[in-house]
């Protein structure tokens, strides 16, 4: 082993016998665990109220289909099509029942993500403009309040505060000590004195941070072999982002300051790499991207609903007269029940509200377009977006559930309004002496939601820019350390 | 004693701070085994010397060689020919001193087996009961040993000390001028900046006078009885 070989051996020696780094990085896995712990939780308790909203629905059907076979035995009774299962209009508006799920993927414990914020259970109905009503509830305000302590958050927050903390304290001891004059006249210039003590505590931190990401994971009940690429992203991601901390460090130790003013100078890199740039980056794109305010979209819905009740008539008037197989029929529209009705009523609602909806999507998709932005800016902004989209918890993957909630509503109501409007046309006769009106018995053919997630090979590949991007910061902050060392302190 | 061949050589060497000269037009050499003191009040430029001829600072004009290579043109390399004490040896004080005579081997690119390092601190004065202790319970004294094991296991051709008996008691002083003498004994050439006048008597074989940077006397100790350097010393730097 040559003579450097043999000082950086010295360095990891001295590294694995000093206390100090084993508190800090005790500290740091015990953030680790308990992260990942509450994460797993949470989305432990998720997929159990997915499993039970499936089982409801199932059962919910199951029992929806023993009345309605109940309803097929003779009797002089009459039976209001709300309450008759077998009358399709009837079905439709009172008795469907379908969820949308947002199934957890095996890496989740990674990252809470927006799992809190945004619902994983969607209920479908016909007449839900576009697709999801905008209300939940899944959380006590005062959780959403105060955030979730993921694994995410220890990763992009407190993990850097423990490598910033650790290259502060042992690249500067001699300094400190007066110990530096001793060793700047030895044969050795700074720049690899310095350079092989940080290599030597990056090679360690590394090591251990890979060990307890790992080790939270497993504790978190993540099996490796369910998500090997993710894993392996996530592991790739969150050691480049330790190598960006270590030559942030590295660059600001290469300066030569005291203890006191290496840690004062990281704390503040950390508060406005962590806290500032991020505050003030959000409220630059809420101020700067402005979506019409919830009141005022509260307020146009109720303008729309009301408009079209009150031109009710005209509405289905013109609905029929714009379908060949309706037209004839135009004398039927006074007699039409509710639920027929709003076969012609809701897409005309969500016709006239669809230019304030296409603002709010745009909004809303120009905001995510600046965060992303922003996480270039941000690392730990950034790397909390990317562990999230490895997790499956970020906003994409829920925009993706979003639209296809909406998909699936659409091919429920092909295939529940076309039935309906059929009636319209050719009303199934009434069984004689039945309870039910007898139109309706596709309970089996009614479609399930099946979400299609994206492949695990693209949200590596969505990760990747920002692990590039930290990998090319890092190589920057080491060229700036180099650049600084190039002279023992003025003041040795 | 003249230097044939000097192992230290400083040709008009001139260093300003801010327009001020600290070092001026200061030429010296030192021959192998030659032990020279380097004299002056505070300010009078001799740590800045020091910091010179250990590639610190680099000068304004002259030249340094060392061994007869140049110090400005590649410190790092001319370190290895040199050896330094500061007026306080300051080690790791979680270590031994044979655990920080390890480490300051490897940064001057000596690879020492223990025996070898037992030896040296030995040879340096340490007891051999304190080479396994912790150096926060050392001495100034004693941190000063592991300091010379230091610079004898570079095998060094030129000593550098700063204040070496500063803060020592006479004990500790008479037996780092003894470990001087070894030091040049070996042939090693010795630059010692220092207040203490007894002791330059005592070990040095040339001492010279610092004034606002200058070289204002030079002369050999053997020359001069204890009470001459004293009154030549107080003569020049009220001059």
């Amino acid at each position: 082993m040559n003579r450097w070989g043999a000082l950086l051996v010295w360095e990891l020696r001295q590294f694995a016998g000093n206390p100090v780094a084993w508190i800090v990085l005790g500290l740091l896995a015990a953030a680790m665990a308990w992260g990942a712990c509450s994460g797993a939780s949470l989305h432990r308790a998720q997929s159990q109220a997915l499993a039970v909203e499936s089982q409801a629905d199932a059962a919910w059907l199951a029992s929806v289909k023993e009345r309605a076979q109940q309803y097929t035995r003779p009797s002089a009774e009459p039976l209001p099509y709300w309450q008759d299962p077998g009358d399709v209009a009837g079905f439709s508006r009172y008795f469907l029942r379908r969820h949308a799920f947002k199934p957890h993927l095996p890496l989740s414990p990674l990252a809470v993500g927006v799992s809190d914020l945004q619902p994983s259970r969607v209920p479908v109905k016909l007449e839900t403009l576009f697709g999801i009503a905008p209300v939940y509830d899944f959380e006590p305000p005062r959780v959403l309040m105060s955030g979730r302590f993921d694994l995410g958050f220890v990763i992009a927050f407190v993990m850097p505060v423990a490598i910033v903390l650790l290259i502060g304290l042992l690249t500067t001891f001699e300094r400190d000590r007066g110990m530096l004059r001793l060793v700047a006249a030895q044969p050795i210039s700074p720049r690899r004195w310095l350079g092989i003590r940080v290599c030597s505590i990056a090679a360690w931190l590394l090591l251990v941070i890979a060990l307890m990401l790992g080790g939270a994971l497993w504790l978190a009940g993540v099996d490796p072999a369910a998500a090997p690429v993710e894993l392996a992203s996530a592991m790739a991601l969150v050691l480049v982002y330790a190598l960006f901390w270590v030559a942030l460090s590295f660059a600001v130790v290469a300066a030569w300051p005291t203890a006191a003013g290496a840690l004062g100078t990281l704390a503040a890199i950390w508060i406005l790499l962590c806290l500032c740039v991020p505050l003030l980056g959000s409220a630059i794109v809420l101020g700067t991207v402005r979506a019409p305010s919830a009141l005022y979209r509260i307020d146009a819905l109720r303008r729309v609903t009301d408009a079209v009740e009150a031109e009710r008539q005209a509405v289905l008037a013109a609905a029929f007269a714009g379908r060949a197989d309706l037209a004839p029929h135009a004398g039927q529209i006074g007699r039409l029940d509710y639920a027929t009705r709003q076969t012609f009523l809701v897409p005309e609602r969500e016709r006239r509200l669809a230019a304030q909806q296409h603002a709010v999507l745009n909004v809303k998709e120009t905001r995510e377009r600046a965060t992303t932005l922003l996480g270039f800016v941000s690392p730990s902004l950034g790397v909390q977006s990317a562990l999230a989209t490895l997790a499956g918890t970020d906003m994409q993957r829920h925009r993706r559930f979003e639209k296809q909630v909406r998909d699936f509503q659409l091919h429920l109501r092909d295939f529940f309004f076309s039935r309906i409007q059929q009636q319209i046309v050719a009303p199934t006769p009434r069984p004689p002496g039945s309870y039910s009106r007898q139109n309706f018995s596709e309970f089996d053919a009614i479609a399930h939601f099946r979400f299609q997630d994206a492949s695990a090979a693209s949200r590596a590949t969505a990760v990747l820019p920002v692990t590039l991007w930290l990998l090319a910061l890092s190589v920057g902050l080491v060229g700036i350390a180099a650049r600084r060392l190039r002279r023992w302190p003025a003041d040795l | 004693m003249r230097p044939e061949s000097p192992v230290l050589r400083l040709q008009a060497v001139t260093k300003s701070f801010a327009g001020r000269p600290a070092v001026d037009e200061l030429s010296l050499e030192l021959a192998a085994g030659e032990v020279y003191a380097l004299l002056g009040p505070n300010g009078a430029g001799k740590t800045t010397t020091l910091n010179l001829i250990l590639g610190f600072d680099v000068p304004d004009k002259g030249t340094i060689e060392v061994g007869g290579s140049c110090v400005t043109r590649d410190p790092v390399a001319v370190r290895a020919r040199m050896a330094y004490l500061p007026e306080t040896v300051m080690l790791h004080p979680s270590l031994s001193g044979m655990e920080n005579l390890h480490y300051f081997s490897l940064l001057g690119g000596t690879r020492l087996c223990a025996a070898q390092m037992g030896r040296l601190l030995t040879e340096a004065g340490l007891p051999a009961a304190a080479h396994s202790q912790r150096t926060a319970v050392y001495s100034k004294g004693m941190r000063q040993k592991v300091g010379l094991a230091i610079a004898l296991a570079k095998q060094a051709e030129l000593l550098l000390l700063d204040e070496p008996t500063s803060g020592l008691d006479v004990s500790a002083a008479n037996e780092f001028s003894q470990l001087v003498r070894t030091a040049s004994g070996r042939g090693m050439a010795v630059l010692m900046a220092t207040h203490d006048l007894s002791r330059v008597t005592d070990v040095a074989h040339r001492l010279g006078v610092l004034r606002a940077g200058r070289l204002v006397f030079e002369s050999a100790t053997a020359a001069l009885s204890p009470a001459d350097l004293e009154a030549s010393y107080l003569r020049q730097i009220a001059a």
